[in-house]
Order: structure tokens, then C-alpha cells, then sequence
């Protein structure tokens, strides 16, 4: 058997030292001296001595540790007989790899500076390339970065001495349309943030544990500012879509979570009429009433029925929205002849009204009022207009019509803008009002014409009357007759009741459009006078009579008949003409109704829109669009009570579901929702 | 159950369920537009330090910092943990930059290497123990030197008896070489024993020139040669136990630097 080669007593077996840092340099060889290498790696192998000079002899003085003195001694010279057996030291393993160690930590911190010390782009910095959209700022990064700008201190940034939203703000530079408040939740003010929270729904059993979960280790909060870095973070590849969230991402504000669009989502609430429309148009009348009878063109000589949808609405050139041709287009062929409505004998807006108190006299030209041509037909009250010409005045009318005073200032007023046109109309004007009188500036004409065919001798009456003289006889002075005669678009004078009014020349009659864009606002206020009231009354009256205090027939002509109120965002009450409201802000919801209708049929439509079947639908001027006032007369709804519906049912979010759910389309919040709400 | 396998159990059940409940809470901070990255880069941060860390410990070995074999423990099965940590931090995307691309490289490198480092300590130990005489690694050029000193002396003969002539030339030509330092470190790597097969071969293919007496001289031969080879797998053996440190850690100081370098670059780059 062959004995083992390690011995492991005391005498035979050296002590091992790993841990040193160098090691023999024979001890490769095997043939390690038993001392080994100092600490600083020098070899410690004495095998020859310095022989001392003794008289004239050399002697070795080679110590016991290294095997004494040598038998031959020193050479004659002083040499020692002795061969040189010093080693070279070698690192041992630990020394080795504490040299690489620190080699590879030196060059890796050299690397770093470099890196760091690099001027212009520091591409070695980059954790990777940014999306497509921001190719052009790669080489860039102080377009974006803060601490990347020239002389900043990059540890003092890293330490957290800059604004957190720094950085952001230099997003804005160019993404500058997000809104008014880029750092708060959806780019709205907390106010209103405030009140749409307010107003959620909030269903403790809808949150999450994963939101418990995440609060512990700390949340984002709608009370903070958010960066945009939240929501879009970059160095993910060129192809990497910045504006993917999930929907857990978008509802981690939210008070109320839930699953998915089918599981949990809100139901809507009279959508999309939670607004009203700009125009009164009942779909459900004009598809059930009107396009469908077989007498179709009984309600409208000439007019032609819609075959579709697309017969009104159409596509704008982004396919998002649906839009209503003009006026002309659709509307025209049944209500252009209301507007100009014949029958209807306009809007009076200057009059000679019944005198209170008749004098006793035979000849009916008694020597308090003079002539004052009155018919059966004329009004018993001023209209509106008139009464605010003579707001001033001391005496003003009583039930029943106007006292003798106010009738010698009506001719005072006549005969000065007989002489004066209108002029004088703009100076009888309270200032508050003189806004009117770029309304009436046709008036005054009509004014003229009328005075001197009514008050044939005014000027010789009024003089008379300044002067206590007797009045001038007008008895055989030929006044127009009281006949009707077919009235006129635009002003015209009216001998029946001895009236000037007016009636629309055409559809958007600038003249009516500027006396409701300037009256809307006003009789809003609690201060408004009775004549503003009334005149607004008057004219925002679709029965349109002709008189103020009564209501005539159902007219839909008359310009509020269609064109509904809304307040703006001041709460300011205006007329919206145009048949889509202008987009102030980026709505909370898109919609794309080009991805959503196939050919653009009728019946693609009608899945979503489904016009309402209900009796209610068919009653004229319905509830909900319209009122009565306490005269009777018909007065569109205020806003906040009339949601108007358009004769379509509210769209449910189950006709949504059928498409949108986990087995066909998507159904991410994104699919639907905008974050950013804010001007486009 | 041996408490090593128990032990080896609780370590990897400790390293999937962290590592289950790290993903976790990153897929719900992510989902609630929290950064899980951050937060994952200072807990991989802290991991890299206290694995660097495993090595000052030894060096410290007068404080009371607990048992070396204690923190060797924490030290395989935090790094083990540390790797699902990186990857939750970086995510599937490749870094770019030197800076990123260095940090990522040097992590997986290091981390790879530990785990070489783990195998081989795990599957070396039982092989040294199955073949030939257990040595001290330092102490194995000294048997060498013992063994071809003795083969040496076989091959030179006897007093007053001629040594072999096969013997001396096959000595010349392919042991003197053998005898002179560790041999086969790849071979054996690799478990071959086609390098001590041939020479064997080679010392009994001179059987038929052999007398008796250079015969004992070939048996004491291949004895010789057959215990260097056994050195030889001892010292290779042992040296890979040594040698995968020579990457681990030096590689690890750089890491470090190069983790340090990108913490100071994300929190500057990054706004909350």
C-alpha cells in the first residue's frame, strides 16, 4: 500500500497561510523555504552571508537559522562560498484578486467620470433610446432634463434640490395646449376637479386590495401636483407608445374603481343629452310626424322629406364628429317660408296706442291730444321699444292705453325724427340702451314716412300746443286707409293698427339676431326693466301673434322656436346659433363616429340613436322644450330644467357593451376617455 | 432530513416567495402609477452593497458580526433574490448607455459567476473526497516535487544495477514533463482521463522490452503516475473552487461603482 503523501503531526506538517498575500517563489516548484516572503513580499532566504574581515582573514558569519556556518568559508576575496537561493515572491491567489479588484473598480470609476465629464450629448447616460416622437431631443437631454443643463450640480440635483415638476415644465415648451393647470389631475383647476369628485360616485366595496396594497408602500394623490414623467415614461425603445395606461392606471385616483367597462362602469345618465342641443329639432316628431306620413309635404307645400340620416348630418373632416348641414341644406325647404311667415305681422315696435280717456268731443279731433289717429285694430299699450323711448317721460301709459301727455310726447318724438332721422330716436334713448339703436336704425325711415302720412299737420300742432293756441283743424286731411295690406319683409308700416313693425327678411335676420344677442344676456338679471322683459318676451315668443300680451298661433318661424339659451361659462345667457356648440374644452370623452357607422346608413345610425316611440313624442312644443308663462304665452325652457332629448332615446351603456366587452373589441378607458381636458 | 437539506429548502423557499411577493407589489405599484422601479433599484442597491459586503466581513472577523458560514447563507440566497429584483427593476428592455449597459452587464456577470461559484462549491467537495488522496492545495507542488523525486529515483536504478533504457527514454520524452508541474488542469476539468490513460498505456506498451526487474521498476511507475494524476484533479479541482473568485470578485467592485454611478443618474435624471 502506498503511504499517503500528506502528514499531518506537528514536525512534518508546516502551517498553511492562505491568507497571505504572497507566497514563496519556489514553492511552485516545490520547494517552499519554510519561512516564506516578509509582508512586503521581499524574500526572506539568507543563504549567504557578509563574511567579516577578522586581521587579514575572512569569516563566515551566516546565522543558525539559515545553517550556520558553512563548512567552507568565505572565499579570499571576502566572497561567500555560498550559491544565492532567494526566490522571487509570487501574489498569492487573495493578493491577486485584490489587484484585479482594484484595477477593475479604478477603470470602471474612469469609465464613470469620463462618462460624466463628457461634454455635449451624453449619450452614455441614456438608459435607452426615447420613443419616436422625440427622436429629434436624443442628443439633447437638457431640452427635457434639468439636471442636464449647463452648471448644474448633478449630485445636488440627484439629492432631490430641484422641484419635482421641473423637469415637466420643460414638457411645456412644446406640449404648451394641455390646459391651465398641466399638473394637476386631468389639466383642470381644483375647483372644478373638486366638484366632479364631489359628484362621483364613491362605492367603498369597489376598491381594490391592490389599492390598499399599494397605499401602504404610498399612492399618488389627486392633491398633488403630478409630473408628467406619471403617466409617460421615456427611454423605453423608439417604439414604445408613451400614452398606454391600464385601466387600473387611470382609475388610481378615482373614488370609485371597478373592473372593466361591462363590469362596474358607470351607466349613463341621459346621455348625450345631458346638455341640451343648440337647436330644438324632435327627431322623433319629424321622422314619425312629418318624413314618414303619407302626406308628407301637407305640413310644408314644396318641401322635401329626408330619405337618411345623411340627408342633414354628415361627417366632419376628422370623422369624429357628426355634423348638421346648414340651414339651407336641410331645414329651408319646410321653414324658410315660416321664418318670412306672411300671416304673421311682424314684431311692432312703435305704435299709436289707444288713448286712455277720449275727450268729449264729436269730431273725435278734441283740443287735448289733437290728432291722434287710432283705429279699432291698434294696440292698447305701447310695445316695448316704444315705452323704453319714453322711460323718462313723467306720465307713461295706464291699462287700457296712453294719457294725453305721453300722446303730445309721441309727436314731439315724431316730428324730431322727422327732422332729425335717427338721430333723434339714438338721443331719446336711455344711455343704458342706446345699444338699440343700431338695431332700429331702419326704424326711423319707417318713422318719417308714417308721421307724415298720420300727422299730415304736425308741426302746426305741436307749435299750437307750445302756445296754448287753438289747434289746427285736420278734419278733410286724407289719412291712409285702415285697410290690411300685405306687409313686407324688414320694416313696414302697418295703417291696420296704425303700428311700424317688423318682420325677418330671412333666415338669420341680422336684425332680430342682434336685438336677441344683445337682450339675452340682459333680462338674465333680476334688475332688468319691464320693457326689456317684454321685448325679449316678445320676440323669444314662437306663437308670435304680432302682440305682446297675446299669444297667437304656434309659429315655428320665430327664432327661439329652434335656436335654444345656454349660459357660458360666466353664466352669461346667450342665443347659440350655430348648430353645434363651440368645444372650449377637450371633452372627458371621445368619440369617433366614422369608426362607428358602416356606409354611413340610416340604420347604423338608429342602432345607437332610437328615435323615442312614445306618444309624448308626437305632442307639439313639448314639455320639456317649451312653457307657458302666466299670459299663456310660450316661453323656451331655462337650461337647467330642459334636457333636451332631440325625440332620441338616451343611449345606454349596454348598447355599448354589446361591442365593446372582453370577446370583441377593446374596452380600455382610453378607448373612450381624454385625460388631458383642454382646448385642442 | 438533514439539516442541510432543510436549510437548503427554507433558503429557496425564501428566495421564491420574496421574489413572488416583490413582483407582486411591483405589478400593484405599477398599476396605481407608482414607481416600482425606484423603489426596486434601492433594494437591488442595498443587495449589491451587502453582497459586497460578505467580503469585509471576513476581514473583519474580530467584531461580533455573526458566523462567516451564517453570512454565507445570506449571502447565496440574497443573491439568488437579487436576480428577479433586476429584473423587475430593468424590465425586459436591454439598457442603453455605457453607464446602463455596463451596470446591467457587470449585475448579470457577477451573478452568473456567483451561481458558477455555488455549483462549484456544491459539486467539487464530494468529487475530492472520491478520488485519490485529499491535499491541501498549497501543499500540492511539494507532493509533486515528492513524487517525481521518487519516480525519478526509480527510473535512475538501483545501486550498481543500470537503469532501463525503455524506461529512462520514456521518462525523458513524456513523464519528465508530467512530473514537473500540475498537468491536465482542462482535462480534468472536464473529468477526462485520456492524458494519465495514455501514459499508463504507454508505460505498459514497454512491458516486452522489460526484464523482471525493470518491470517493478514500470508497476512503481504507473503507480507514480497514477497519484500525480490524482494530484493533478486535486489541484485542478481546488483551483477552480479558488479561480471563479478571481471573476466574482473584482467584477463585484466594479459593479459597484458602476451601481453607484447610476444611482446618482437616476435620481438626478428622474423627477418624481
Amino acid at each position: 500500500m502506498t503511504a499517503p503523501l500528506q502528514q499531518f503531526d506537528w514536525k512534518s506538517s508546516s502551517y498553511e497561510r492562505p491568507g497571505d498575500v504572497w507566497v514563496c517563489g519556489k514553492a511552485c516548484d516545490g520547494r517552499p523555504c519554510r519561512l516564506g516572503p516578509s509582508a512586503d513580499g521581499e524574500c526572506t532566504v539568507r543563504s549567504q552571508c557578509e563574511p567579516e574581515k577578522v586581521e587579514d582573514r575572512y569569516r563566515c558569519t551566516r546565522s543558525v537559522l539559515y545553517g550556520g556556518k558553512c563548512a567552507d568559508g568565505p572565499g579570499t576575496d571576502g566572497t561567500c562560498c555560498q550559491a544565492d537561493e532567494s526566490c522571487q515572491p509570487r501574489m498569492s491567489l487573495l493578493k491577486r484578486r485584490k489587484v484585479a479588484g482594484a484595477i477593475c473598480a479604478a477603470i470602471s470609476l474612469a469609465c464613470c467620470l469620463i462618462a460624466f465629464a463628457q461634454s455635449g450629448p451624453k449619450s452614455s447616460l441614456s438608459p435607452g433610446a426615447i420613443a419616436s416622437a422625440h427622436a429629434g431631443l436624443e442628443t439633447n437631454c437638457a431640452a427635457c432634463h434639468v439636471a442636464a443643463e449647463p452648471g448644474t450640480n448633478l449630485l445636488s440635483t440627484a439629492v432631490g434640490l430641484h422641484l419635482s415638476t421641473a423637469d415637466s415644465e420643460k414638457c411645456l415648451k412644446c406640449h404648451h395646449d394641455i390646459g391651465a393647470a398641466p399638473f394637476s389631475p386631468h389639466s383642470i383647476n381644483r375647483q372644478r376637479l373638486a366638484e366632479l369628485t364631489a359628484g362621483a360616485d364613491e362605492n367603498p366595496d369597489s376598491v381594490r386590495r391592490s389599492s390598499q396594497l399599494a397605499a401602504i408602500v404610498g399612492s399618488v394623490s389627486s392633491n398633488q401636483e403630478l409630473s408628467c414623467s406619471v403617466c409617460h415614461q421615456e427611454h423605453h425603445g423608439r417604439s414604445f407608445d408613451l400614452s398606454t395606461l391600464s385601466d387600473q392606471q387611470c382609475q388610481t385616483c378615482h373614488k370609485s374603481q371597478f373592473a372593466d367597462f361591462t363590469h362596474g362602469h358607470p351607466d349613463f345618465e341621459q346621455f348625450p343629452h345631458q346638455t341640451r342641443p343648440n337647436i330644438y329639432f324632435d327627431h322623433a316628431r319629424h321622422l314619425n310626424a312629418y318624413f314618414h306620413t303619407s302626406d308628407e309635404t301637407a305640413h310644408s307645400p314644396g318641401a322635401e322629406s329626408s330619405t337618411s340620416c345623411s340627408t342633414c348630418h354628415h361627417l366632419d373632416a376628422g370623422g369624429g364628429m357628426m355634423l348638421s348641414a346648414d340651414f339651407d341644406r336641410t331645414c329651408a325647404t319646410c321653414h324658410e317660408s315660416q321664418i318670412v311667415d306672411l300671416p304673421f305681422p311682424g314684431v311692432p315696435f312703435f305704435g299709436l296706442p289707444q288713448v286712455t280717456q277720449r275727450p268729449d268731443t264729436e269730431s273725435g279731433e278734441d283740443s287735448i291730444h289733437g290728432n291722434w289717429p287710432v283705429t279699432e285694430a291698434s294696440l292698447r299699450d305701447m310695445p316695448p321699444f316704444m315705452s323704453l323711448l319714453f322711460a323718462e317721460a313723467d306720465s307713461g301709459t295706464s291699462p287700457g292705453g296712453i294719457s294725453s301727455a305721453m300722446i303730445w310726447q309721441c309727436k314731439q318724438l315724431l316730428l324730431q325724427v322727422r327732422r332729425g332721422g335717427e338721430m333723434a330716436l339714438t338721443e331719446r334713448l336711455p344711455k343704458e340702451y342706446s345699444w338699440l339703436a343700431d338695431s332700429f336704425a331702419g326704424m326711423s325711415p319707417m318713422l318719417v314716412a308714417a308721421s307724415q302720412s298720420w300727422f299730415p299737420r304736425l308741426s302746426e300742432e305741436l307749435a299750437a300746443h307750445a302756445t296754448n293756441q287753438p289747434l289746427p283743424e285736420t278734419a278733410g286731411v286724407a289719412l291712409p286707409e285702415t285697410r290690411a295690406v300685405p306687409p313686407t319683409r324688414g320694416w313696414y308700416i302697418s295703417d291696420i293698427d296704425r303700428t311700424i313693425r317688423y318682420r325677418p327678411v330671412s333666415h338669420a335676420d341680422p336684425v332680430m339676431r342682434g336685438l336677441l344677442d344683445n337682450l339675452a344676456p340682459l333680462v338674465q338679471g333680476e334688475a332688468v326693466s319691464d320693457e326689456l322683459l317684454e321685448m325679449y318676451t316678445a320676440l323669444a315668443n314662437p306663437s308670435g301673434s304680432g302682440e305682446i300680451s297675446r299669444s297667437g298661433p304656434l309659429a315655428t318661424g320665430r327664432c327661439l322656436s329652434c335656436h335654444t339659451t345656454s349660459t357660458d361659462g360666466d353664466g352669461v345667457l346667450q342665443v347659440n346659433w350655430n348648430t353645434k356648440k363651440p368645444i372650449g374644452d377637450a371633452p372627458f370623452t371621445n368619440f369617433r363616429h366614422e369608426s362607428h357607422t358602416q356606409n354611413n346608413n340610416a340604420e347604423s345610425c338608429l342602432t345607437c340613436h332610437q328615435i323615442q316611440k312614445e306618444q309624448q313624442a308626437l305632442d307639439f312644443f313639448r314639455p320639456e322644450y317649451f312653457t307657458r308663462d302666466d299670459l299663456g304665452r310660450w316661453k323656451p325652457q331655462t337650461e337647467d330644467a330642459c334636457p333636451l332629448s332631440s325625440g332620441l332615446s338616451p343611449i345606454k351603456r349596454s348598447q355599448c357593451v354589446s361591442c365593446h366587452n372582453k370577446s370583441t373589441v377593446s374596452q380600455t378607458c382610453l378607448e373612450c376617455h381624454n385625460y388631458h381636458v383642454h382646448s385642442p | 432530513m438533514t439539516l442541510f437539506v432543510r436549510r437548503r429548502i427554507t433558503g429557496a423557499t425564501f428566495v421564491v416567495v420574496c421574489s413572488l411577493l416583490l413582483m407582486a407589489t411591483s405589478r400593484t405599484m405599477e398599476s396605481h402609477l407608482l414607481r416600482p422601479g425606484t423603489w426596486l433599484g434601492w433594494l437591488l442597491t442595498f443587495s449589491v452593497l451587502f453582497l459586497a459586503s460578505y467580503r469585509v466581513r471576513k476581514q473583519l472577523a474580530m467584531l461580533p458580526l455573526g458566523s462567516s458560514a451564517a453570512w454565507l447563507q445570506c449571502h447565496v440566497y440574497v443573491g439568488l433574490l437579487s436576480l428577479p429584483v433586476f429584473l423587475l427593476h430593468a424590465g425586459v428592455q436591454w439598457p442603453g448607455g455605457l453607464i446602463e449597459t455596463m451596470t446591467g452587464l457587470l449585475f448579470l456577470i457577477v451573478f452568473c459567476t456567483g451561481v458558477v461559484g455555488l455549483i462549484l462549491t456544491r459539486m467539487i467537495p464530494p468529487r475530492l473526497t472520491g478520488r485519490g488522496e485529499e491535499v491541501i492545495r498549497e501543499r500540492i507542488p511539494v507532493f509533486i516535487r515528492m513524487l517525481r523525486d521518487e519516480a525519478e529515483a526509480s527510473v535512475a536504478g538501483v545501486k550498481d544495477e543500470a537503469p532501463s533504457e525503455v524506461l529512462s527514454e520514456l521518462y525523458l520524452r513524456r513523464l519528465h514533463s508530467f512530473f514537473q508541474r500540475p498537468a491536465n488542469f482542462f482535462s480534468h476539468v472536464i473529468h477526462s482521463t485520456k492524458p494519465c490513460t495514455g501514459l499508463l498505456n504507454a508505460l505498459t506498451d514497454t512491458r516486452r522490452f522489460l526484464n523482471a526487474r525493470d518491470e517493478q521498476t514500470m508497476v512503481h511507475l504507473a503507480d507514480c503516475v497514477k497519484r500525480k494524476d490524482d494530484l493533478d484533479y486535486q489541484y485542478a479541482m481546488q483551483s477552480l473552487i479558488k479561480y471563479w473568485l478571481l471573476l466574482h470578485v473584482p467584477l463585484t467592485w466594479a459593479l459597484v461603482v458602476f451601481a453607484s454611478c447610476h444611482v446618482v443618474i437616476a435620481m438626478a435624471y428622474t423627477s418624481q
